[in-house]
């Protein structure tokens, strides 16, 4: 999700003096969007990840003026002869630029900022942080074409960067300037840094990182500008100077093109070009549950900002706005006719699928074993998978068992493994409410995950019962009378061998064995264990794994 | 009348007859002959009924401790110390053996002797003590503390509480007390008069017995009659956690749908998680600050259906997509992570079991993002999943049956929202209405599974599919707001323990 902050005064502007923020509010609802917040004339507008299209003010306002009856038209270039090579040398490090021309401007302070703004939101959102897409603005007049993308070694860069006064290299700008240490992981490991020069080798920035002092600053002033953007995937970068060169259309600038020439090909930027598919107004049908015709397509099309080009019998030919970059299917058309004809004007329908439901067999035995516990007095917790090696193995005074680690980029530093038994984390609960009544009989029925080797995951999902009695008077015989209770109950023959477990008091803990085959363990926690919980009451019970009794 | 009679403890009945002519506690005592522990319980039922009213004082009283009654009789320590003292340097030792003080009270002596200027003290090879002028006309003469003790104790508090002596005496140890007593006195009201003069009947029995019952002789008993609107002690006996009763009526819900449940692993790799469904290689969902990567690559599936994945993504296979146009990687797909949602495991079940027939499957599952943990947020979470495999299924049926399961839920005022899913086309949300917060709520996202998505497991029928918040669910039915009180070790065992049944 991403937030899109625009002032509403400027929408009504753009779209009709006389939309009030009811209707705003529906409108956007209904195309997939929502009116997040309120603030004077303010508004935050919460848009979807795909629809990139929306992110400006202006594109946003076309999209709503289409939807309340307007027409879309498509961006208007005027071609021009400006040229931005590209040099081989970019293709290891960043190898994409696009860029275009923007003339005969009128800014004021406030539409820079409008302008700083949506490039910010850019970076922040569908850039991924400059990563995917980085954008740069200059005055044209001080440029001599053609411009230059190439990359060089950093400490043959040397430049004025934006907010300093002496000249850096490449190496030093991400070592010593603000920007340059935000983003420098955007570089690092590569030999060549990418620059964008002018004919005369003047820097215009280091993309993603910096613009230089000198060609890298708009103001009220300047006329006209050249926007760049570079970045690793060449349809990003069409698709962004497509939407950008729709918000240069809406304040009257005249967008001029440039020609991207990489020595095998030229590719004219912005491409501003619709795209024609063809539909099936059956399949639209059928998909979405609709019985629109050849003469109500063409209405919903429009609200959706398509144009519709020719109809033939069941066959529809659309064109697709430039600015839209998530039509793959004839189904993301059919979504956008069920957004035009209105979900809420669809007539629900139950689908027709006449099936047996069934409960999974374990989790049966789950219930039915954790009712029995509860009607022997114990309460049932509920505890995380993801814990510690501290929790699992340091407090509970053993070595540490086989378990699955995550990795080191955990938001929260508490977290460093799953669990690989059931009983700690159970013990955590008596823990957190030692200063409540005792006695405390609590049992859960939940999963471990184990390494293994032979699955594709390596690792597998274990069912495992823990119950732990926790009072002045618990001791081994109330939990091997709450064992055999469960036993008993699920009719299976048991018996109790003693065993060693060091999380366990000595000579009161033994192994849980079914058919010779151990299933878990028993005893009193040793004082050890409990020492280090500062856990001040005796507490017994058992872990047993049910694997064996689905 | 007859009712308050019959309903009398036995304790009351036998302290009534006893108030016609007396007030005060004492002597309501001795008249009935009951212990004042008893007598105070029979009021206290009494006053509860209206019989009658309690007026209950209280005063401070002083009185001599054990060493107050000690010193009474035998003397002050510091007169006995003087006594034994002459003109002339003494050796402590000797002054202790024939004053027959301890230790302690020898050390308070000459600390408040000395400070009155009543003895002399000098260091040699041990203490030595003589008696100054002062001390000997103490010595004939009688204290203040002398006389206080010779006073009738106890004594009330507010009468000495000010002396100087008082507070002298009660620095001392053991020496005095104050001891609280308790006045109580009674006022019967108007049917306590009319209750003291009636006749109780003859005698009752508290409780029945095996006994009675077996000599049949509890046909001649008289039993007394409870007040059964009291309130009684709490217990609590074992108990389901509310969560998992909350999840219990959700899977009922879809046990009644006719669907079938799955299960699928925590661990799983990337490429169920998120390639298996046609999310794009860049997707920002896979970025570390999302999901939990763990440290090693696990195993991609079939070879042959790792092709078909790949050709969707690349090319959209043979849907007419035109695919993300950028070269699928197995080894982003080989990446093990903690699942982010259970589609990985609907996903399993597509392939695994060929499911290109008519069809319902369910999931409550336990999922996992990397996040930070607080009060809302937690890094695991609960998602309830269900898809359905049918001819043409579409959105309409899609919101049919989204209402039909809201309703289930207790949640009938609901709308539609258009929004985006990679996997899925339409994808909806699904908001209900909360009439006590006046606001929408989504709970539901959904949608019809793309035909790329499907197209590599040879589905050629439609799949609509829906996940949920179950923990907000949870937190919905129990009226918690804060997860980490409904899930967790942090939970109060109370709060599980005296929790009303979770129902819709």
């Amino acid at each position: 999700m991403v937030i899109v902050d625009t002032s509403f005064m400027e929408l009504q502007e753009m779209v009709d003096a006389d939309l009030s923020l009811e209707e705003l509010e529906q409108v956007l609802s209904d195309m997939g969007m929502e009116l997040d917040d309120v603030n004077g004339d303010e508004i935050k507008v919460e848009i979807t990840a795909e629809r990139v299209d929306l992110i400006t003010p202006a594109g946003l306002a076309r999209a709503i003026n289409c939807y309340r009856g307007g027409k879309y038209s498509e961006i208007t270039v005027s071609k021009g002869d400006y040229v931005h090579k590209v040099d081989a040398s970019v293709k290891s490090v960043r190898p994409f630029t696009r860029s275009f021309v923007v003339k005969n401007l009128s800014f004021d302070e406030e539409n820079i900022k409008a302008l700083m703004t949506v490039q910010e939101k850019i970076h922040d959102t569908f850039g991924r942080n400059r990563k995917k897409v980085s954008i740069g603005v200059y005055d044209l007049d001080l440029l001599q074409f053609p411009i230059h993308y190439k990359a060089l070694r950093p400490e043959e860069i040397k430049f004025v960067p934006l907010e300093m006064s002496t000249e850096m290299n490449g190496r030093q700008i991400l070592e010593q300037h603000e920007k340059g240490k935000a983003y420098a992981y955007l570089l690092k490991g590569f030999e060549l840094f990418p620059l964008q020069v002018d004919n005369t080798g003047k820097v215009l920035s280091m993309p993603p990182i910096i613009n230089s002092d000198d060609l890298g600053k708009i103001g009220v002033e300047t006329k006209n500008i050249l926007i760049e953007c570079t970045g690793p995937d060449a349809d990003a970068l069409d698709n962004i100077m497509n939407i950008l060169a729709v918000m240069f259309n809406d304040i009257k600038g005249e967008v001029v093109s440039c020609l991207i020439e990489d020595g095998t090909s030229k590719i004219v930027c912005p491409s501003a070009k619709s795209v024609e598919r063809e539909i099936s107004i059956n399949y639209v049908n059928k998909w979405i549950g609709l019985n629109v015709d050849k003469d109500s397509i063409g209405k919903y099309l429009q609200k959706m900002e398509y144009n519709v080009i020719n109809i033939e019998g069941d066959k529809v030919k659309v064109s697709i706005p430039s600015v839209r970059s998530d039509i793959w299917h004839q189904v993301d058309i059919a979504d956008d006719i069920a957004r035009g004809f209105g979900y809420n004007n669809i007539t629900p329908t139950l689908p027709n699928v006449s099936t047996i439901g069934a409960m999974l067999p374990e989790n049966i035995l789950f219930e039915d074993i954790s009712e029995i516990l509860v009607s022997l007095g114990l309460v049932e917790v509920k505890t995380f998978a993801l814990t510690n090696h501290v929790d699992q193995f340091e407090n509970m005074n053993i070595k540490d068992l086989p378990h699955v680690k995550l990795g080191r980029n955990t938001a929260d530093k508490n977290l460093s493994m799953v669990r690989t038994w059931l009983l700690p984390e159970v013990l955590k609960t008596l823990v957190a409410n030692r200063n409540k009544e005792y006695p405390q009989n609590v049992f859960e029925v939940g999963t471990v995950v184990v390494p293994d080797e032979s699955k594709d995951v390596k690792s597998r999902n274990v069912s495992k019962l823990v119950c732990l009695l926790c009072d002045d008077k618990a001791d081994f015989t109330k939990a091997k009378q709450v064992l055999d209770a469960v036993m008993k109950f699920l009719g299976v023959e048991y018996y109790v061998r003693e065993s060693e477990h060091s999380s366990f008091l000595k000579g009161r803990v033994g192994s849980i064995v079914v058919d010779d085959e151990v299933f878990g363990v028993i005893g009193e926690l040793s004082p050890v264990v409990l020492e280090k919980w500062d856990l001040m009451m005796p507490t017994v019970g058992f872990e047993l794994d049910l694997a064996k009794f689905i | 009348m007859q009712d308050i009679i019959a309903k009398l403890h036995p304790l009351e009945r036998q302290v009534l007859p006893s108030l016609k002519n007396n007030s005060e506690l004492k002597d309501i005592c001795k008249a009935s002959g009951m212990q004042e522990i008893e007598v105070m319980r029979a009021l206290q039922w009494l006053a509860n009924k209206e019989v009658l009213k309690l007026n209950s004082t209280s005063t401070k009283l002083v009185s001599l401790d054990k060493n107050g009654k000690l010193y009474k009789q035998e003397g002050l320590p510091e007169k006995r110390f003087l006594s034994v003292l002459d003109a002339d340097f003494k050796g402590i030792n000797v002054v202790t053996a024939k004053s027959k003080l301890s230790r302690e009270e020898i050390n308070a002596c000459i600390g408040l002797l000395k400070r009155e200027g009543a003895i002399e003290i000098t260091k040699a090879d041990v203490l030595q003590v003589k008696i100054t002028n002062k001390g000997k006309e103490l010595l004939q003469g009688e204290s203040d503390a002398e006389m206080f003790l010779q006073q009738d104790f106890p004594i009330e508090l507010e009468k000495v509480k000010d002396q100087d002596v008082f507070k002298e005496l009660s620095k001392r140890k053991d020496f005095l007390k104050v001891d609280e007593k308790k006045h109580v006195e009674i006022a019967l009201l108007e049917l306590g008069t009319k209750l003291v003069n009636a006749d109780l009947g003859g005698e009752v029995v508290n409780r029945l017995t095996s006994g009675m019952l077996k000599t049949g002789e509890w046909k001649d008993k008289n039993f007394r009659g409870y007040d059964v609107e009291i309130n009684v002690p709490e217990i609590s006996g074992g108990r389901r956690h509310p969560y998992n009763e909350a999840l219990n009526i959700i899977r009922n819900v879809f046990l009644e749908m006719g669907f079938q449940e799955m299960k699928g692993p925590w661990v799983e790799t990337a490429f169920w998680g998120m390639d298996s469904m046609w999310i794009p290689q860049d997707h920002p969902a896979r970025e570390e600050q999302d999901t939990f990567y763990l440290d090693r690559d696990g195993d991609l599936p079939d070879p042959e259906l790792v092709a078909k994945v790949k050709a969707a993504h690349e090319n959209g296979l043979n849907t007419g997509s035109s695919g993300h146009t950028k070269e699928w990687k197995p080894e982003i797909a080989s990446k093990l992570i903690m699942r982010q949602h259970s589609t990985a495991t609907s996903f399993r079940y597509l392939f695994n079991k060929k499911l290109n027939f008519d069809c319902k499957y369910f999931y409550i599952a336990n999922n996992f993002r990397n996040e930070a943990t607080d009060a809302t947020h937690l890094p695991e979470f609960g998602q309830a999943e269900g898809f359905i495999v049918g001819d043409d299924l579409n959105l309409a049926d899609l919101m049919g049956f989204i209402k039909e399961f809201y309703a289930k839920l207790g949640l009938h005022k609901i709308r539609f929202k258009p929004t985006f899913n990679p996997y899925t086309e339409p994808s909806m949300e699904a908001h209900y209405y909360n009439e006590k917060l006046g606001k929408w709520y989504s709970l539901i996202n959904s949608g019809i599974f793309r035909p790329e998505a499907l197209a590599p497991y040879g589905i050629t029928k439609s799949v609509i599919a829906w996940g949920m918040g179950s923990s907000r669910i949870a937190a919905i039915l129990t009226g918690k707001t804060k997860l980490k009180e409904i899930i967790g070790p942090e939970v109060d065992l109370d709060w599980i323990k005296k929790h009303q049944r979770v129902k819709v």
